[in-house]
């Protein structure tokens, strides 16, 4: 018997208890799920405020405002990106769960969001010259920079993470052959 | 540990990392529960003390991963968590006695360092019979989970403390193993 022959044979001379393996197994699950703090609560309930408010206004705006098309379809666009965002964080509160997945999945498409947020702004800033306008034009490309910048930082992360998870599961075969 | 062992325990905090949680959480329950429960039961030696504090070891373990970046220290992290609970447990049981340690040489070449032609159910049995600090080391260094420096960081002493404290106790293991030989 070698020495960790010993230490399997000691590790399996008591039985673990079923019952108590399946309840820790649990509470680890439970312990792995990331949970709300209460300033993300906070941070939450205010983005669900501020969203529900600007997509209020933006509804107010195309049924009662006397603005142009273009500008009623602008305040369509936000106003529909403004509830999708606050359906997921009502979501996420009433789960009292950071989901981060989801988020990771919605940086994603960030930056196409702010693509058209931006083409909008530019479009109503040709359509309508004026320094006003060209504000907008310019805090919508600002915007898409933004957005874009930080979907590539976590793209960047992302893709580090996997490459080092290939480079462990290599290292775990040489491991697994050099043992055999 | 094992190479692959710790590579594992690398992937278990980058599929952290990763939010690849309920994989993390599996590993982390595959890799440490039987061992690191086997140790606190030498510990505490209530089966139910042992699984609450090994439930309230995972918990620490689970909050400090985000601050984790060398999957290889987890190992000795973890054992070091679970002790510093079995101490707490025995703190507040009032059972715990503060462990003194000889000061002779150890003899570089150990003739006690062999156990492997024992049973494992006598050795087992035999360790319940060794006081705590003897129990603890020869528990550790049997689960072959930590190296002597590993053993000495968890346990907060030198690392020729561990060995001396390893070289007395496989001694006075040895005795009562040979004592329990007679007997039978």
């Amino acid at each position: 018997m070698s020495e960790n022959d010993l230490r399997n044979e000691l590790l399996n001379i008591e039985p673990l208890s079923v019952q108590r393996q399946e309840l820790l197994q649990a509470q680890v699950r439970n312990m792995f799920e990331p949970t709300m703090s209460k300033g993300e609560r906070m941070y939450t309930i205010a983005s669900v405020l501020g969203a529900v408010g600007f997509a209020v206004v933006a509804a107010i705006v195309i049924v009662m405002g006397k603005a142009e098309p273009m500008q009623k379809t602008m305040w369509g666009v936000f106003g529909a990106i403004s509830l999708g965002g606050a359906a997921l964080w009502i979501r996420s509160l009433a789960r009292s769960k950071v989901e981060i997945r989801r988020l990771a999945a919605l940086s994603k498409i960030a930056p196409a969001a702010a693509l058209l947020i931006c083409l909008l702004l530019i479009i109503n800033a040709v359509g309508n010259p004026g320094s006003e306008s060209l504000a907008w034009a310019i805090f919508g490309v600002t915007f898409l920079i933004l957005t874009v910048a930080i979907a590539l930082h976590n793209r960047i992360i992302a893709a580090e993470l996997n490459q080092r998870e290939q480079m462990l599961r290599i290292e775990y075969r040489i491991a697994e052959m050099s043992e055999k | 540990m094992t190479e692959k062992d710790l590579i594992r325990c690398e992937l278990l905090v980058l599929r952290y990392q990763q939010d690849n949680r309920d994989e993390a959480a599996n590993e982390l329950v595959t890799l440490f529960e039987k061992p690191v429960l086997y140790y606190l039961q030498r510990m505490v030696e209530s089966e139910a003390d042992a699984w609450d504090l090994l439930q309230e070891t995972f918990f620490s373990v689970v909050k400090s991963l985000p601050r984790m970046r060398d999957g290889r220290a987890l190992p000795a992290f973890v054992y070091r968590v679970a002790r510093n609970a079995a101490l707490d447990h025995l703190r507040s049981k009032k059972h715990f006695a503060p462990m003194t340690d000889a000061v002779e040489q150890i003899p570089d070449h150990d003739s006690t360092s062999d156990f492997s032609t024992e049973g494992a159910l006598l050795v087992h049995r035999t360790l319940e019979k060794l006081p705590l600090a003897q129990r603890e080391v020869l528990t550790l260094f049997f689960l072959k989970d930590l190296s002597i420096e590993q053993i000495a960081d968890v346990m907060n002493v030198p690392a020729g403390t561990v060995k001396s404290r390893l070289h007395y106790a496989k001694i006075a293991l040895r005795q009562k193993l040979e004592v329990s030989n007679v007997r039978e």
